[in-house]
């Protein structure tokens, strides 16, 4: 974002093409909502696959399904809130021109967000180390006793990976974000009058929970 | 966009409510967990636990959604961008469920296969050719 200079009152931060702070700042939080419009709508086609699947081998979710760790999933689920919450205060440190609590939030929300990667590291290193993989590669156990076509885990696995994987890319995308935000904190860039980037990645950041807090019954709690 | 008075000083939620709507996430989180593992057994329960965790998981979301994110408090534009989009999904998912959930019904006119047939461990249906990974047995 480039920085013009100052002059009648315009403060640096306000760009040229932009009549008054308020409308910058409501015209950069339109985006971020029509970003995030469409990022349900990108998971939904993966969440549509995995209802489409569910509804048509029940067996084949229950059964796959045991292999994942719950614990992990409920961890990551808390380690993901936590992090909502530290973004969510971070936004609100910034509002009121906290740059040592928005600086110090900022990391925690990073260092969560590590965590999360880490554990979900662990956990498909398992899923590796089993052979426990979508589609072809598939090479774990068959069910026993179910008619083999109707026994189908790489189905499950598929969806698993690409769903789980696909999350983490926007974990990944949210942590660089993150730090770029913080960087600039460090510098005292933000204030009550200015802090549209940090509440930007702020709600693209609640969104990757929200869409966590919807993967984690379903993959890790199929009964 | 708005028209604001003076907008000049951010809509700032007290601290209490970040706390408290993130008690209620950790809790909401472990009784999720408490539902799946409720014995709800046999078959059609599956099916209630899988509602119940679902609506728990909306009630989660409604609070991230309108607190942490500040949609309640906010602009109802970013409101309507945002249900909008919830909408479709919804859309999505009824057209595609009301195609899926009655393909059986077409094939007892027409005696086609469908994508799943009748689950029976006496079936003596010929098998698709379904493109399966080796399975290693020890």
């Amino acid at each position: 974002m480039s920085h013009g200079h100052e002059d009648a009152g315009r403060p640096a931060f306000l760009q040229h093409h932009f009549k008054t702070v308020e409308q910058q700042a409501s015209a950069a939080k339109m985006g971020m909502w029509l970003f995030l419009a469409q990022e349900v709508l990108f998971f939904s086609g993966l969440f549509l696959a995995y209802a489409a699947y569910r509804y048509f081998y029940p067996e084949t979710f229950l059964y796959a399904s045991q292999y994942l760790d719950a614990r992990m999933g409920g961890l990551n689920t808390l380690v993901l809130i936590t992090s909502s919450l530290t973004m969510a205060l971070a936004v609100r440190s910034a509002q009121t021109s906290n740059t040592k609590a928005l600086t110090r939030n900022l990391i925690l929300t990073f260092a969560f967000a590590g965590v999360f990667l880490v554990v979900k590291y662990i956990e498909y290193s398992a899923k590796f180390a089993h052979h426990l993989l979508p589609g072809k590669y598939y090479g774990g156990e068959v069910i026993e006793g179910v008619a083999g076509y109707l026994s189908q885990p790489q189905l499950y696995f598929g969806i698993y990976f690409a769903m789980t994987g696909l999350h983490a890319v926007h974990v990944i995308a949210g942590m660089a974000v993150i730090l770029w935000v913080y960087l600039r904190a460090r510098k005292g860039e933000f204030n009550s009058q200015y802090y549209t980037p940090v509440e930007n990645v702020g709600l693209y950041w609640h969104l990757v929970d929200l869409i966590w807090i919807f993967l984690f019954p379903l993959l890790y709690l199929v009964k | 966009m708005s028209q604001h008075a003076s907008h000049n000083e951010p809509h700032v939620l007290p601290l209490p409510v970040y706390y408290a709507v993130f008690g209620a996430l950790v809790v909401l989180t472990l009784i999720t967990v408490g539902i799946s593992m409720l014995d709800l057994g046999a078959h059609g329960w599956g099916t209630l636990g899988l509602a119940l965790a679902l609506m728990v998981a909306f009630v989660k979301a409604a609070l991230v959604v309108g607190f942490f994110m500040h949609l309640r408090y906010d602009d109802k534009m970013y409101s309507v961008i945002f249900f909008s989009s919830v909408l479709f999904l919804i859309l999505f998912f009824s057209l595609t469920f009301v195609n899926l959930m009655s393909r059986d019904h077409i094939s007892e006119l027409e005696g086609n296969f469908t994508l799943r047939k009748e689950q029976s461990y006496n079936a003596p249906s010929p098998a698709p050719a379904v493109d399966k990974a080796p399975a290693e047995h020890h």
